[in-house]
């Protein structure tokens, strides 16, 4: 073997400098190592490989294989400065695109009036009569004027509450008010209310099928998980949602009605029974969610209290048994895998604001309360319903746009919001299909920057992907499952 | 120069002695990080090493055997990401600028 200025050789082990690293994070993954670069490509490959490429052992005369595929996955590059740079630049900005506009999310809350009291409510409602909880009409004046004031193209006004058909009036103001905004056709507006919609009537259906509007409800799973969970009078809750859901699907259309289930622990034994009751009601989707330790969700530790790794176990059978229905040949998604999924089978980044870096907060969503305040999340806003306006940004009856988005809170949420900064974070393999949650942090931990150990977002997250890359590496008719979801 | 480890109090604390040459204090520090939540962690220096005194939390005995095949593969897969780390924070760097730059 000629020398040459390009390797040198020692024993018969020609060690090349014919290649530069890009930036990859690794991490061990089941007795190999899984590398992961900037722009979320990955590769899973023989122990000791992380070892071989650092220090140049790597032969790409007999490692070929190896050696072309970290080329062509962007994890080497053989120039000093790879001629696909702008290539790279431009997959890196593509998964950062939720920054190519600002907050397109704008949650209000019209009251905090509920007619339910679901154990694990995350906002302490207060009792449907006392309309002091009631958001006014100056308020929402001030309110648009804010949320239009984003440069975002398509603006999303979710209403949250309480109930917020206790307050239809003031939806029906927001929607009407909002048209005066709306030059041609910008911004695009779409409406949400987040309901459980025991009270809708005919009039109020009549109105959300007019303005185009999306419902959002809440269904646990079948009438024996439902009932337990999201008290109602005479346990009519789950029938009462059931029909109406129906109703709406009727009148609205199947894709403008969605629903969302909140895992507690005794929803854990009912996995099957769940997925089976979104499936019977002709959702093509559920999204899994375990409890957020807020509001009363922290006060009915009993019925709510469950540990990471059962979460983890209920939500790996219940992926399981949903992968099984699709290959029978059927279409249902697992929500929370498919926001992960995008990240890790395409280029592009998604709208879920709980799993971003930089965070979802502020950049993607922002919160309206009844009383002018506004928070960075709906999580923010729970706890202040609890006592701790920490997060609070600015009221809109008192302070401007500028003050509100770029202010100090705003400016010390940032310090904590891209987990490329934070420890722990920073090493992690994950990094790229995973997120920050100073909110959480805080909530759970008493900081914003959080301490990954003992997080429990952060084992929820690392252990939910990892399941999701043995799945995918597992069987290849799963990867094509997952691709028909983010293919949606 | 490989790391040395101590026992003492019936094997519930543990002397690491790492190197310097081997392992600097940057490593060693986001190794130990994800020990923190079970280990109560103590860093010394002295000439040449690197101390590291750790007591569990529960009060229980180490696992010697586990525990050193861990923090030796830990501190092995710290240093490489710091390898990989100084290596691409130049090209990182133009990767990121170049990225939002385009968007002036």
């Amino acid at each position: 073997m000629k020398k040459s200025d390009k390797h040198n050789t020692y024993s018969n082990i020609a060690v090349f400098k014919d290649y530069s690293l890009l930036p990859f994070n690794y991490s061990q993954f089941h007795n190999k190592e899984l590398i992961v670069n900037l722009f979320g490509d990955y590769l899973i490959v023989q122990n000791g490989t992380v070892d071989r490429i650092i220090n140049r052992t790597l032969n790409k005369y007999n490692d070929n294989d190896i050696y072309t595929d970290l080329i062509s996955n962007n994890f080497i590059t053989k120039e000093t400065v790879p001629i696909n740079l702008n290539v790279l630049a431009t997959r890196y900005r593509t998964k950062k695109g939720l920054l190519n506009y600002f907050t397109g999310l704008h949650i209000v809350v019209p009251t905090l009036r509920c007619n339910q009291a679901c154990i694990y409510c995350q906002v302490s409602h207060v009792s449907s009569d006392d309309c002091s909880y009631d958001i006014d009409f100056r308020t929402i004046d001030n309110v648009l004027d804010i949320i239009f004031k984003s440069n975002n193209p398509s603006i999303t006004i979710e209403f949250q509450g309480g109930e917020p058909l206790l307050a239809f009036d003031k939806i029906k103001y927001v929607v009407g008010r909002s048209k005066e905004y709306i030059k041609n056709d910008l911004p695009k507006v779409t409406f949400v209310i987040c309901t459980n919609l025991t009270l809708l009537n005919d009039e109020m259906l009549n109105y959300i099928k007019e303005n185009n509007i999306l419902i959002s409800t809440s269904l646990d799973g079948p009438k024996i998980v439902h009932n337990k969970n999201r008290i109602f009078t005479k346990n009519y809750s789950y029938k009462s949602t059931v029909e109406k859901i129906i109703k709406c699907q009727k009148v609205l259309g199947q894709d403008r009605v969605s629903a969302l289930m909140t895992t507690t622990g005794y929803s854990l034994n009912y996995w099957k029974e769940i997925i089976d009751e979104y499936i019977s009601l002709g959702f093509h989707e559920i999204f899994l969610r375990s409890i957020n330790p807020y509001g009363f969700a922290l006060k009915n530790c009993n019925e709510n209290l469950y540990s990471v790794d059962d979460f983890i176990d209920f939500y790996k059978k219940a992926l399981d048994y949903i992968i099984e229905y699709n290959q029978k040949g059927n279409y249902f998604v697992e929500v929370y895998a498919k926001i992960i999924l995008s990240k890790i089978l395409t280029p592009f980044s998604n709208g879920f604001v709980d799993l971003q870096s930089p965070a979802g907060l502020i950049n993607s969503v922002a919160v309206y309360n009844y009383n002018g305040n506004v928070y960075p999340s709906d999580e923010a806003r729970m706890l202040a319903e609890m006592g701790d306006d920490y997060f609070l940004l600015g009221n809109v009856n008192r302070d401007n746009y500028y003050d509100i988005f770029y202010g100090s809170k705003s400016k010390e949420i940032a310090n904590t919001w891209a987990n490329e900064c934070l420890n722990g974070c920073v090493d992690c393999a994950f990094q790229t299909y995973c997120g920050a949650d100073p909110v959480r942090n805080y909530s759970t931990q008493k900081d914003m920057y959080g301490f990954r150990p003992t997080s429990s977002f952060c084992k929820k997250n690392k252990m939910i992907i990892e399941y999701l890359l043995e799945l995918i590496e597992s069987d290849k008719k799963i990867e094509l499952i997952f691709n028909s979801w983010v293919a949606n | 120069m490989s790391i040395l480890i101590k026992y003492s109090k019936q094997n519930k604390i543990v002397k690491l002695l790492i190197p310097k040459k081997s392992y600097s204090k940057e490593i060693i520090i986001r190794c130990l990080y994800w020990y923190l939540a079970d280990y109560e962690i103590e860093l010394k220096e002295s000439w040449n090493y690197n101390i590291v005194i750790m007591k569990s939390k529960n009060d229980k005995y180490f696992d010697t055997n586990s525990f050193e095949n861990k923090i030796k593969q830990d501190l092995l897969d710290y240093s490489l990401r710091q390898i990989i780390a100084d290596e691409t924070k130049n090209i990182k760097d133009l990767i990121i600028a170049k990225a939002f730059a385009s968007f002036e």
